[in-house]
């Protein structure tokens, strides 16, 4: 008789409701979520343009037509369904150039985070579970880093080796590393602490799979989370950059420097800072929503279960 | 070693001492002392030299209330936490002389189950993917390969099969302990630590968790410590029970022993304390009053720990600590008055 | 014997949440006399808890949502209705009429707050004492509740003091204003053993001095055999039983009752085996059409599946929701220790 066969003990609950492992299952509660949907809706609208951009932009964003210049968006009077969100001085077409922009945008946000959150993640990884000499070195370098201003930074390099997208995206990479550090480490503190951790050293696990195993995907919660969070900043950042300059050459469009460059006939012709502004504004607003979606919804302890 | 270690009169030590066989743990002298807050504050004695010994096959039960440093006396003798001092065999192998790596692949052989059932599994792993880990980490064996055997596992600790896939948080409180004793199983181990695995459980699922430990420990020769507050529940599980206060064991034996004729004031004052459901005996009951709170372990007292309460206190027993005596054969009593 | 202290008549509590609605507590009718003390049993999610809450109407409405016919109860301006929401407030049923004392002293002391203060705003506020007197009264009732050094005490904090002080300290605020029932919320069960049996030893000798009611919500049979008159056995937001203790304990008549008594160990009697109810307690989103603990009941035969079953009265003073007799099929069964389950 295998102790199995006991009745005494056996454990005849039912589990909670079906096994819902398809991909489609982790869809369900975003659905739910207004806020998340919305982000999510914005952040994928993003990509498409930034990545299908020729194929949504009406108009060549580079070409000129001084003919055209400063046409109102087509709600307006003087405007036309030609230039749906107007031009600029230049006559070129603000909808398109919003488009392309978005590349600029999406790109700086995504590389940047990409570098911070890996070299920060790395980092915040090695000072929390090592602690001691090592942990004190990192934190002192991060606090260090953290107070280095990143416009600072930009108007050094650009000045010594000019402006492109490729210096943007590391300059930001770098000054938002701090951060992620500290976040990072802050969970492996908690986390190293934790029973299951004790569990695992119980076990016999050694510490490499528990950093591996155990600790990391306890971090993709957090600092998804977070990185959410920063790409949003770094859209604004990015735009605070180009608006002075400092970003990618003007002929790029790039929401940042269309703002800039409307900035002097704002009383005239609003609209070639406003379109871009709001650009700034939706896409950050939309990131900021889904972080906020994304922290509650990684958290695999507050999934609701049906029992 | 069947059913017949459980009946009225209970088994004694010398039961298993006859076989001459070495002890599955010997812990000598152990002592765990945490620094104190601030730079120069006391060191905190959670446990300041105990010592005992725990048979094949069979069960230890730890008990003492809050702050005594049974769960670190536990989590110690696993070298989960490093001991401050003393000395730790398993079976023959001192655990506390090994380096990182040879102790870390010793240990299949002696594992642990929390109080925390939630707490103890990682929340984002599925149950086999728990299961296996043992297996994974020390046998090199792939998920895929250990499956059958998860499978067993699950089997053996009464789970259905269909818990492979699912996440803890799917599962109730006692069917968590279930996974956690499946995980502690899973390479065969001579020795578990049970540090209050029931205590978060509802009255009815405690009662199935016990029996299935019963049941395993029959069906494999386990020997378990199982530290435990309740009293009641370590008289139904354990062969033999140490009491803990303040950092020190203040008495052992065999539990039927213990418990029919305490010799150490705190036995006494405790088990007067333990809730009997018996309407007719509870109601009446006379309990030893304990008079103040149990001191800090950073300021213990001079002498004997349990000076500042025992209601049978002598002036010696504030002066000088009393060393632990083996009154008959397997009972050890730390008092000036036994 | 005139009317209850309080009579609870098909009490309901259920929960709305975006998910699902949880039925936490269904039909839970009840007596309590003056000075007298029930235990209320369960495990977790048998609505011993919310009971409670709901009656000193301390749950958040929504989600909660509660019905039933009444909950009569004898205040001093007279009889109430306790599932009147305006009655509360206006005869102050929570402090003055009804004492509660919860289960985590840890968390139901205010941190930032001295205990004097604690204890003086509730003299102040119910019974309009000054607050020197509200002082020197808080001072008698700490020392009332043994906590050594009373005077000085009023000045600590609530982290100063270890668990069971902050517990005799919660009874303190509890009858404070001398209330004529005290509800209290497992407030043993983080305890140690010992303190444990001082805090029972107290609420005994309080409720003798004040003539108290107490409600005292439980899993711990232990502590239900020492203290109670009358035993109430919920499962599942019912009341399946309710009996004298010596009643309950010599002879449980509903099948959880008596699971419930075999799973616990006693000292000085061990079995072979403890008996265990298989399964686990049903989730509470699907309103009961039929018994609750059929698919745990070694008894369960066709009624059982059709329908929730009525309350009977086997005996004076004895009630059970129950179909199976266990006394009609020469089942009666003692003090259930050690007794494997019928199935067998």
């Amino acid at each position: 008789m295998t102790v199995g066969q006991l009745v005494e003990h056996r454990d005849d609950e039912p589990f909670a409701g079906p096994l819902r492992r398809s991909p489609l299952a982790k869809l369900r509660p975003l659905l739910r979520s207004p806020g998340g949907f919305v982000g999510a809706s914005i952040f994928i609208l993003l990509i498409l343009l930034a990545v299908f951009a020729p194929l949504f932009a009406p108009q060549d964003p580079l070409k000129q037509s001084l003919r055209d210049a400063n046409t109102p968006p087509f709600w307006m009077t003087d405007g036309s369904t030609k230039f749906l969100v107007g031009t600029d001085a230049l006559g070129r077409d603000i909808l398109s150039r919003l488009i392309y922009g978005s590349r600029v945008s999406l790109t700086v946000a995504v590389g940047g985070v990409l570098i911070a959150a890996t070299l920060g993640m790395l980092l915040g990884l090695i000072a929390g579970y090592r602690g001691g000499r090592i942990d004190r070195i990192i934190v002192g370098g991060n606090d260090l880093l953290l107070s280095v201003p990143y416009i600072l930074l930009v108007v050094v390099i650009a000045a010594v080796v000019g402006t492109s997208l490729v210096n943007v995206i590391l300059i930001f990479g770098f000054t938002d590393i701090p951060i992620f550090v500290r976040v990072t480490r802050g969970e492996v503190l908690k986390l190293k602490e934790s029973t299951f951790v004790e569990a695992a050293r119980g076990v016999g696990v050694p510490r490499w799979r528990i950093l591996w195993s155990h600790l990391v995907p306890n971090l993709v919660g957090p600092i998804g989370t977070l990185a959410t969070f920063e790409m949003s900043s770094m859209i604004l950042y990015e735009a605070g950059l180009g608006f002075l300059g400092l970003s990618v050459p003007p002929s790029t469009p790039s929401w940042g420097n269309m703002i800039n460059a409307g900035r002097g006939a704002l009383e005239v012709y609003p609209w070639i800072s406003i379109a871009p502004g709001v650009a700034i504004v939706i896409a950050g607003m939309g990131l900021n929503l889904l972080g906020d979606w994304s922290r509650d919804a990684l958290d695999p302890r507050s999934r609701r279960v049906k029992r | 070693m069947g059913m017949g270690m459980r009946t009225g009169m209970g088994p004694t030590m010398t039961d298993v001492e006859q076989n001459d066989r070495v002890p599955i743990l010997t812990v000598e002298d152990l002592a765990v002392h945490f620094p104190g807050a601030g730079r120069r504050s006391a060191p905190i004695k959670a446990v300041d030299g105990v010592s005992f010994t725990v048979a094949a096959g069979e069960t230890l039960g730890v008990v003492g209330e809050s702050g005594c440093g049974k769960s670190t006396t536990g989590r110690a003798v696993l070298r989960l936490i490093a001991p401050t001092r003393g000395r730790v065999w398993l079976g023959d192998t001192e655990l506390t002389a090994l380096a990182e790596e040879p102790l870390r692949r010793l240990r299949p052989r002696m594992q642990m189950i929390f109080q925390d059932s939630y707490a103890s599994l990682n929340p984002r792993h599925d149950v086999g993917r728990i299961i296996a880990e043992p297996m994974i980490v020390h046998q090199g064996v792939s998920r895929r390969d250990a499956q059958s055997r998860v499978l067993k596992l699950l089997d053996l600790v009464g789970l259905r099969s269909t818990a492979l896939e699912r996440f803890p948080h799917e599962f109730s409180g006692g069917q968590r302990q279930r996974i956690n004793i499946a995980r502690a199983l899973s390479l065969q181990p001579e020795l578990i630590v049970c540090d209050e695995p029931i205590s978060a459980l509802d009255v009815s699922i405690q009662a199935q968790i016990v029996n299935l430990l019963v049941e395993l420990q029959q069906q494999f020769g386990l020997a378990y410590v199982f530290i435990a507050h309740d009293l009641s529940m370590v008289e139904h599980i354990a062969h033999r029970v140490a009491v803990m206060y303040l950092g020190h064991i203040v008495e052992s034996g065999p539990v039927d022993e213990l418990f029919a004729r305490p010799n150490h004031p705190y036995t006494r004052a405790l088990l007067s304390a333990v809730p009997i459901p018996v309407p007719g005996i509870e109601a009446t009951r006379q309990r030893i009053p304990l008079v103040g709170e149990v001191p800090s372990p950073q300021s213990p007292p001079p002498g004997c720990a349990f000076s500042t309460r025992c209601p049978d206190v002598i002036d010696r027993c504030r002066i000088e600590a009393p060393l632990v005596r083996t009154i008959a054969p397997g009972r050890d009593v730390a008092c000036h008055l036994a | 014997m005139n009317a209850p202290l309080l009579r609870v008549d098909g009490l309901q509590v259920h929960f709305e949440t975006p998910d699902a609605t949880v039925h936490a507590v269904n039909g839970v009718s009840f007596d309590v006399a003056a000075g007298e003390t029930i235990a209320l049993v369960g495990e977790s999610g048998s609505g011993k808890s919310v009971t409670m809450l709901a009656l000193l109407r301390l749950l958040a409405e929504p989600p909660a949502v509660i019905n039933g016919v009444s909950a009569t109860y004898v205040a001093r301006s007279g009889e109430v209705d306790l599932l009147d929401r305006r009655v509360h407030r206006k005869h102050a049923i929570r402090g003055r009429e009804i004492g509660y004392v919860a289960q985590d002293p840890q968390t139901s002391l205010n941190p930032t707050v001295t205990i004097g203060v604690q204890l003086t705003e509730m003299l102040r506020h119910h019974l309009s004492m000054t607050k020197r007197s509200a002082r020197r009264h808080a001072a008698f009732l700490l020392d009332r509740v043994g906590i050594p050094d009373a005077d000085k005490r009023l000045d600590s904090y609530p982290h100063q003091l270890s668990g069971g002080m902050r517990q005799r300290v919660m009874i303190a605020v509890a009858i404070s204003c001398e209330p004529r029932l005290l509800i209290a919320d497992e407030p043993t069960t983080a305890l140690d053993v010992t303190v444990q049996a001082q805090i029972v030893d107290l609420v005994r000798d309080l409720q003798k001095e004040f003539g108290l009611a107490v409600i005292w919500i439980t899993h711990d049979l232990g502590v239900v055999a020492g203290l109670a008159d009358r035993v109430a056995v919920m499962y599942a937001g019912r009341l399946v039983e309710s009996a004298p203790v010596v009643g309950l304990y010599g002879q449980p008549l509903h099948p959880y009752s008596v699971g419930l008594l075999g799973a616990v160990p006693r000292l000085g009697a061990r079995s072979t085996t403890l008996a265990s109810i298989p399964g686990m307690p049903p989730d509470l989103e699907t309103y009961p059409s039929h018994c609750a603990f059929a698919p745990r009941c070694p008894h369960a035969f066709e009624p059982c599946w059709a329908q929730v079953p009525p309350d009977r009265s086997p005996a004076a003073g004895r009630s059970v929701a129950c179909f199976y007799d266990a006394d009609a099929n020469g089942n009666g069964n003692a003090n259930g220790n050690g007794s494997h389950d019928d199935r067998r």
